[in-house]
């Protein structure tokens, strides 16, 4: 028989399990095993990407988004964002009864019409790790009950085994990668299948079982030298080239390719069209479309774990020649790399408008916090993270930053 | 309500009045969710990590004899103080919780290294190192080493993925050397170097302070060592390994270093009658072997080798991991090994 111990500051003592019953209380979050990729979709669904559940669940988020359109986000004149939360992990800590360090966040995604932000992710950094989904007021953080919120779900069709991958990583961690939607769609990017093949789930919404397709990609891999199927995308979008919808998707290590979404169908082996190496040594973080304010130019910005930023005009990459391939090995960059861009060290990208990006990103001042902040959009760059001389007392203003008085958000 | 009651009941016999003047008791739940205090109930609960100035409101239960219980949405995390404060209308009571490991829990470590004392190739793609516990995410950059017979650190040995490799249960971590290292004339191989030198003596080192799911701190460094020996650029020949049957086992001898997972789950045992025998258990010297007890000889078919197999060096049965340009190729097809 079972003996819980009873406690006090000063005394122990053993009584017997059938003296004890507790409450049975459900998961809050009965239905999901992991809290990962996130996308918007129509009327007010949130796709969450479950990957060590397999599958794809639709929030329906009406009742709990709140409109931030009166919140400010920083002052573009001066090149300064704000920090929405300047401790993320001890602030979810709090509200998940955790400590910081055992706080991941997954990802980042925003409302547009609200301008609300939406993040996912884990407590705990063991096997018995719960997820979260959590909504941010005003710099306020709310963690959702998610069963309620369930609408709909996907269960992938042939989930990846429990097997290892190609280099030993558990291939049910690369399950789902990413997740688009577009025009009625979910595009489900990650890995299936024992052979861990490389696929691109394409999903009607809302589900029905026998409206999934699937589709297996192959890649010519320049750092490589050779045709890839199991290397799986890591970050993507779908961006319209001359009213063509398209795919722009980008891999470990770092192929940028370009994937019509009509050659997208069931069944179909197909090769991407790759534009660029972005460099070896390295893997995409984010891919995240925004029109430039500047010049109303529509482009892609593509985050990274170790190089530098990439900002790509869509329009370049519908005219960019596909690179060589059966060549030999190039390491990158090469091909279509666009304008780089300051923005390294971010963990998750996403924009709220035209003007601001929220990033999920180590604080520039005591890198062992993360917090949310907000950086300026086209440049991707926050005046405050950098010690330069005009930011001395008396010392020139070429830009007239000082005659704005001291952010005060 | 009567089950509060029975617990009030064994409280009283155990003891008496005493122990409320000494301090409030409390029982965890096995889930960890739920708390029954020895005291009266309160306005509203809240669980906060031990001295933090805000928490997570608790689920007031029911009350009975003197006993409380409160609901968390959230387990309480094993080896992590917290404090319950209890709000009433004229005081605030808070009491100290936690949720202590099992005394039976081993302490974090590390269990053992694939090919731990064994030579692997000079071009070793990846290796398996074993821990004790659990072992928290986010870490191995940080805290895992190649470091050469002097203890000095080779940089730059292992590919940055921006993810780290680890099992299901987190006690198996995947370390997996730069390829761009290991393949000739690549331009990490070029500037760089491979990290392994044949006839050297390496090992893995596990820094001091590298924490386990629960929290817990390894106490000291711990290296893992092995020898290096040639590079083998070379696919896989299954002809030449060697099979033997003795004792109520079939063993199946590489001649080379092979990766130790993908072997379990890439060669398997066809008997006569269809079945599939998958590979029972690694060796220490690297051999694979099946039990064959109930199993004639005549009806055991072929060694079966599945397209994934890799070697150390990421050699498969189709090419060499080393390939020279349009030389390489994804394996497809399964190879038979005759066992008669």
């Amino acid at each position: 028989m079972l003996n819980f111990e009873w406690k006090s500051t000063l005394a122990v003592a053993a009584v017997s399990a059938s003296l004890l019953s507790f409450s049975s209380v459900a998961s809050p979050a009965t239905e999901m095993k992991s809290a990962g990729a996130l996308s918007f979709g129509p009327e007010n669904v949130l796709f969450v990407g479950d990957t060590f559940g397999g599958k794809v669940v639709a929030l329906d988020v009406s009742d709990v988004v709140t409109s931030q359109l009166d919140y400010a986000l920083g002052r573009a004149e001066t090149f300064e964002g704000r920090a929405i939360i300047a401790d993320l992990r001890a602030e979810l800590g709090t509200l998940l009864a955790a400590p910081a360090d055992q706080i991941i966040v997954n990802d980042v995604a925003v409302h547009s019409e609200a301008k609300q932000i939406f993040l996912s992710g884990q407590r705990g950094l063991g096997p018995d790790a719960l997820p979260f989904v959590a909504t941010v007021d005003k710099g306020v953080l709310t963690i959702l009950d998610l069963p309620p919120l369930v609408v709909d779900m996907h269960v992938l069709q042939s989930p990846a085994g429990d097997a290892d991958l190609e280099f030993g990583q558990p291939a049910r961690n690369y399950a789902i990668t990413d997740i688009d939607y577009y025009d009625g769609e979910i595009f489900i990017a990650g890995v299936s299948g024992e052979s861990f093949n490389s696929t691109l789930r394409r999903v009607a919404f809302p589900f029905e079982e026998d409206r999934a397709s699937e589709t297996q990609i192959e890649i010519w891999h320049a750092v490589h030298a050779q045709w890839e199927t199991r290397a799986p995308i890591i970050a993507q979008t779908i961006v319209e080239i001359d009213g063509v919808p398209t795919l722009i998707a980008v891999y470990a290590c770092t192929p940028l390719v370009r994937i019509p979404l009509a050659d997208l169908k069931d069944g179909a082996q197909i090769r991407g069209e790759m534009i660029a190496e972005l460099g070896y040594g390295n893997s995409p973080v984010d891919i995240v479309p925004f029109v430039n304010s500047m010049d109303g130019s529509q482009n892609v910005l593509i985050t990274h774990t170790n190089r530098t930023a990439n900002q790509i005009p869509v329009t370049a990459i519908g005219k960019a020649e596909p690179m060589p391939v059966e060549v030999g090995n190039n390491f990158g960059p090469a091909g279509l790399t666009g304008f780089p861009v300051p923005a390294n060290g971010i963990q998750h990208l996403a924009m709220i408008d035209e003007v601001w990006a929220v990033a999920v990103r180590p604080d520039p001042h005591d890198p062992g916090k993360l917090q949310l902040h907000t950086i300026l959009a086209p440049f991707f760059f926050d005046r405050a993270d950098h010690m330069v001389e005009m930011n001395w007392p008396g010392s020139p203003d070429p830009f007239g930053y000082r005659k704005f008085p001291p952010l005060d958000l | 309500m009567r089950l509060l009651a029975h617990i009030g009941l064994a409280l009283t016999l155990l003891f008496g009045n005493q122990a409320k003047a000494e301090g409030t008791l409390w029982v965890l739940s096995p889930d960890r969710r739920s708390i029954v205090l020895e005291a009266p109930l309160p306005i509203s609960a809240e669980l906060r990590l031990a001295g933090a100035a805000e928490g997570t409101e608790l689920e007031v239960g029911e009350s009975t004899n003197g006993l409380t219980e409160l609901t968390s949405k959230w387990p309480l995390m094993l080896g992590t103080a917290y404090e319950v404060r209890l709000q009433r209308s004229d005081a605030e009571q808070i009491i100290a919780i936690d949720a202590p490991l099992a005394a039976d829990t081993p302490m974090p470590g590390v269990a053992g290294l694939s090919h731990q004392n064994s030579v692997v190739p000079a071009n070793a793609l990846r290796l398996y190192l074993d821990f004790a516990t659990p072992m928290a995410r986010g870490q191995a950059a940080e805290f895992v080493q190649l470091v050469d017979q002097d203890g000095q650190e080779v940089v730059n040995a292992f590919l940055n993925l921006g993810v780290e490799l680890w099992s299901d249960d987190q006690r198996r971590l995947t370390i997996l050397f730069d390829p761009g290292r290991l393949k000739h004339g690549v331009g990490p191989n070029v500037t760089l170097g491979a990290p392994l030198t044949p006839g050297g003596r390496y090992g893995i080192r596990v820094k001091r302070g590298i924490r386990d799911a629960m929290g817990r701190a390894l106490s000291g460094d711990d290296v893992k060592w092995f020898d290096v020996g040639e590079a083998v650029r070379k696919a896989i020949e299954p002809e030449a390994w060697s099979v033997a049957v003795k004792g109520g086992a079939l063993r199946v001898s590489f001649d080379r270093a092979m990766d130790a997972q993908a072997a379990l789950r890439s060669v398997y045992l066809r008997l006569s009658d269809g079945r599939r025998l998958p590979a029972g258990k690694l060796q220490s010297d690297g051999s694979l072997t099946w039990s064959i007890e109930g199993v004639d000889v005549e009806e055991m078919l072929a060694i079966v080798v599945n397209p994934d197999l890799e070697d150390t060096a990421g050699n498969t049965i189709c090419a060499p991991f080393d390939a020279q340009v349009g030389q390489g190729k994804i394996c497809t097809e399964s190879v038979a090994l005759p066992l008669n």
